[in-house]
């Protein structure tokens, strides 16, 4: 290998396969790891040292190195013109690869490809290459996968995002891999099973169910959600915020759509509404607007408007009807309000079981909303006429 | 349990336990990181004390120690906190003691005068030793005073970095009549060797890894046994019974067992360095070296940048060594060679190393003794990209004068090497 230095980004499996090669090539070597607890100074020193000894050095950077600056840029500035300045310097039995440290300067690539190569590898990918990367490991391994199945995946790992995380994609098909043994055909009812432990799919799955109306599924889904960790009161927040948001645009995007909107214009509407700070324990959204560099970051990005325009697997614009979704927020605003007040685990379970079935159009009264107000959530007997 | 002791003694024969515990062990959520297991009998109390990476067990005797006074009153066996157990041992006038154990509470009574009383909390669970694998791999017997001063000499240049663990540990190697100790930081390495007849008995061969983070504990028990020679095994691992590969020495009814060492096997081997053939032989005086050692101390007041290098260049229409640090202040010594014996090819051979090693250098031995300093030429390598480029310059290898010791008949022999930079 007469190649020495070698910047390796993207997703964790392609990543970890070059390096699997690169050993292999090496037969004989001494392996350093290096991060952020080693300052710049030490590694500069040691990766242009001739070593003692004739077996090549391995090393490997995941972080930056330590050293002292202002800020992050200004650190990693720093760094980048040390690598810059050593890279020239590395000598013959030193091999050094810079492992997903997020380089982009052409400067320092170009320096690298001098003595080395650079890898770049997907960490993200669109729907329909993530589904063809699932099919392509299954195939690998002599197996298929159902179409639905494949498609389930997908869906699940993008939720409100444009693009699926090429790791947590690759980490399901192992898990799923694990999972099914011997089997050579994996159906939906397999990745639901792995998927029945992961957060994200639980709750993604829910809102699946909330739109098919499936208020048994939905409970279930539920059930699954607060048994993963036992802190009811801390879980329960987060969810319910995830409820509010989502339904808030699916409102909007409704509403868009009837005014016949097309979905570059909807996109640029709700893009226009900024997110807000928020800092300590309570969360309380400050009034400034919060910024990501010079630019606002807008309270529902891109991907989220797509998750509500093009879901594979239902299509919540059609689902609610209006008056569904003004109820759906009437009830969410209503139990926000009684669960941050304050209220036992049981009651929490009991308002989110009573939203569900607001969702899934088992209730559609306004009155019945009122018990969320009760000071005993529990008494619900003189509510049980409003059910239908 | 009870037993009457001499507290001074009973102190003294606990010091291998305390330090076993105290200084190797991090403290848990329930219990105090420092216990140990007393077992009291008719002749003798054992003590075990055990953590993660080192274990001893300790017979302790009239026998061992003579001035110990041990008599048994109830045999019995508790658990307690050895420091708890020194300190307050050494908190009594030396006299005669009664220590016994009644409800859970360990009492120290002074005889000599009863009012002086201490007490602390005894544990239910006793302290375990790891079992021992059947199969010895390396086996020898080496002086006790050899192994401890070669131990002493090269301690300075254990490795300290973390990220380096590979070499955090002390090697030592053995073959007849010959004792080498040597570790190293991955750039500078030392060695230790010490040649005698008497000095270790040993089969064959012999190359054992013992880790740095038990070195401390070792030399300090070392130095308080009086044993001639220890004994030292190297036990192989146990899979079926889950028990890992550790090293054991054995002295003064002692045994001392260390874990953990499989990370440094591969500690690479240095004995091509020994005995590699280089171009250039500089013979020249360690007063020579200080000054120039002096220069670069100088020069790293006002440079900022952590890497400091120095470059090391032959002028031999001279017969000089030109030291220059690679820094904004500027320090050039020039160290005179003996030209009678100096070997050097090409023109103007140099190499560049890291500042500290030089300064190392100049520490390590006596006033105006002979160095031997021998290395290739950097400039052999300068813009070559060859993988095997580098192993044609090797590490600068610096031989120091041999020490005899008449009255036990031994030499020693110490060499440190260090590794050229391309910065």
């Amino acid at each position: 290998m007469k190649q020495r230095i070698f910047v390796l980004e993207g997703n964790y499996r392609d990543r970890r396969a070059v390096l699997e090669k690169m050993k292999r090539s090496l037969k004989n070597f001494e392996t350093f790891v290096f991060d952020r607890r080693n300052k710049l100074s030490f590694v500069i020193s040691f990766i242009t040292e001739i070593s003692c000894f004739p077996t090549p050095r391995l090393v490997i950077l995941r972080e930056m190195p330590a050293v002292t600056a202002r800020d992050d840029t200004a650190r990693r500035a720093k760094c980048m013109k040390a690598f810059q300045e050593a890279i020239p310097k590395v000598p013959g039995n030193n091999i050094i690869v810079f492992n997903n440290l997020g380089l982009r300067s052409e400067a320092m690539l170009k320096k690298v490809r001098e003595r080395g190569k650079v890898f770049k590898f997907p960490s993200s990918l669109k729907g329909e290459e993530a589904r063809h990367r699932i099919m392509t490991r299954f195939k690998a391994q002599d197996r298929e996968i159902n179409l639905d199945a494949a498609d389930f995946m997908v869906e699940g790992l993008k939720q409100s995002a444009s693009e699926v995380n090429v790791d947590k994609l690759d980490m399901l098909v192992h898990k799923l891999m694990n999972y099914v043994g011997k089997k050579k055909t994996i159906r939906l009812a397999d990745v639901r099973e792995v998927c029945s432990q992961d957060e994200d799919f639980i709750v993604w799955d829910l809102f699946s169910q909330f739109d098919k109306k499936e208020l048994c599924a939905a409970l279930r889904g539920l059930q699954s959600y607060f048994s993963i960790e036992k802190e009811v009161p801390k879980r329960a927040i987060p969810l319910l915020n995830q409820m509010i948001s989502r339904y808030k645009l699916v409102l909007m995007v409704k509403d868009a759509k009837e005014r016949g909107l097309s979905e570059k214009e909807i996109k640029a509407e709700i893009g226009n509404i900024k997110k807000l700070t928020r800092s300590g324990k309570s969360q309380q959204i400050r009034k400034t607007v919060m910024m990501k560099g010079k630019d606002p970051v807008p309270q529902w990005s891109g991907g989220m408007v797509n998750s509500i325009t093009e879901g594979w697997f239902t299509d919540p614009v059609k689902s609610y009807s209006f008056d569904n979704l003004l109820l759906i927020d009437y009830a969410l605003r209503k139990m926000e309000i009684r669960i941050r007040s304050g209220c036992s685990i049981p009651e929490i379970l009991m308002a989110f079981e009573f939203v569900a079935m607001v969702m899934c159009e088992k209730l559609t009264k306004i009155e019945i909303l009122d018990v969320l107000e009760s000071r005993q959530l529990l008494s619900l007997e003189e509510h049980y006429e409003y059910i239908k | 349990m009870k037993f009457t002791v001499n507290s001074v003694e009973f102190a003294r024969s606990l010091t291998p336990a305390y330090e076993v515990v105290v200084k190797n062990s991090k403290k848990e959520e329930d219990k105090p990181s420092n216990l140990i297991t007393l077992e009291a009998t008719s002749d003798k109390i054992l003590v075990k004390a055990a953590t993660n990476t080192v274990s001893v067990i300790c017979e302790i005797s009239d026998s061992v120690y003579g001035d110990l006074g041990y008599s048994c009153k109830d045999e019995g066996i508790v658990t307690t906190s050895v420091k708890n157990m020194m300190e307050s041992l050494r908190s009594l006038p030396p006299s005669e003691v009664e220590v016994s154990e009644k409800k859970g509470e360990v009492f120290i009574v002074s005889k000599k005068n009863r009012k002086f009383k201490r007490s602390f909390a005894t544990y239910d669970e006793k302290v375990k030793v790891m079992g021992m694998g059947k199969k010895v791999e390396q086996e020898l017997t080496v002086d006790r005073e050899i192994f401890l001063k070669g131990i002493n000499r090269v301690f300075f240049a254990l490795c300290d970095e973390e990220s380096l663990y590979q070499y955090m540990c002390l090697v030592f190697e053995a073959e007849k009549n010959m004792a080498r100790f040597s570790c190293g930081n991955g750039a500078r390495f030392v060695i230790d060797e010490i040649e005698g007849k008497n000095i270790l008995k040993t089969k064959g061969g012999i190359r054992m890894t013992v880790p740095k983070t038990v070195l401390p504990t070792i030399k300090k028990i070392l130095s308080e046994v009086s044993d001639e020679s220890i004994s030292i095994k190297q036990i192989e691992k146990d899979d079926a019974n889950h028990i890992p590969e550790q090293i054991v020495f054995s002295f003064s009814d002692m045994t001392l067992r260390m874990y953990g060492i499989e990370p440094f096997s591969t500690f690479p081997s240095i004995s091509h360095i020994m005995t590699r053939d280089y171009s250039n032989h500089v013979y020249c005086s360690s007063t020579g070296w200080n000054y120039a050692a002096n220069g670069i101390a100088m020069t790293k007041n006002d440079h900022m940048d952590k890497i400091h290098n120095s470059e090391v260049t032959i002028e031999p229409d001279d017969c000089q060594l030109i030291i220059k640090s690679c820094t904004k202040n500027d320090a050039v010594s020039p160290v005179t060679f003996d030209d009678t014996k100096t070997t050097i090819k090409g023109e103007a051979p140099w190499f560049r190393c890291n500042s500290a090693f030089l300064q190392e250098l100049a520490t390590c031995t006596s006033e105006d003794a002979e160095l031997e300093v021998c290395f290739e030429d950097q400039s052999v390598i300068e813009g070559d990209d060859d993988p095997n480029a580098a192993n044609k310059v090797g590490p600068v290898r610096v031989k120091f004068p041999d020490v005899s010791d008449e009255a036990r008949d031994t030499i020693e022999k110490f060499i440190m090497f260090f590794a050229v930079s391309n910065q």
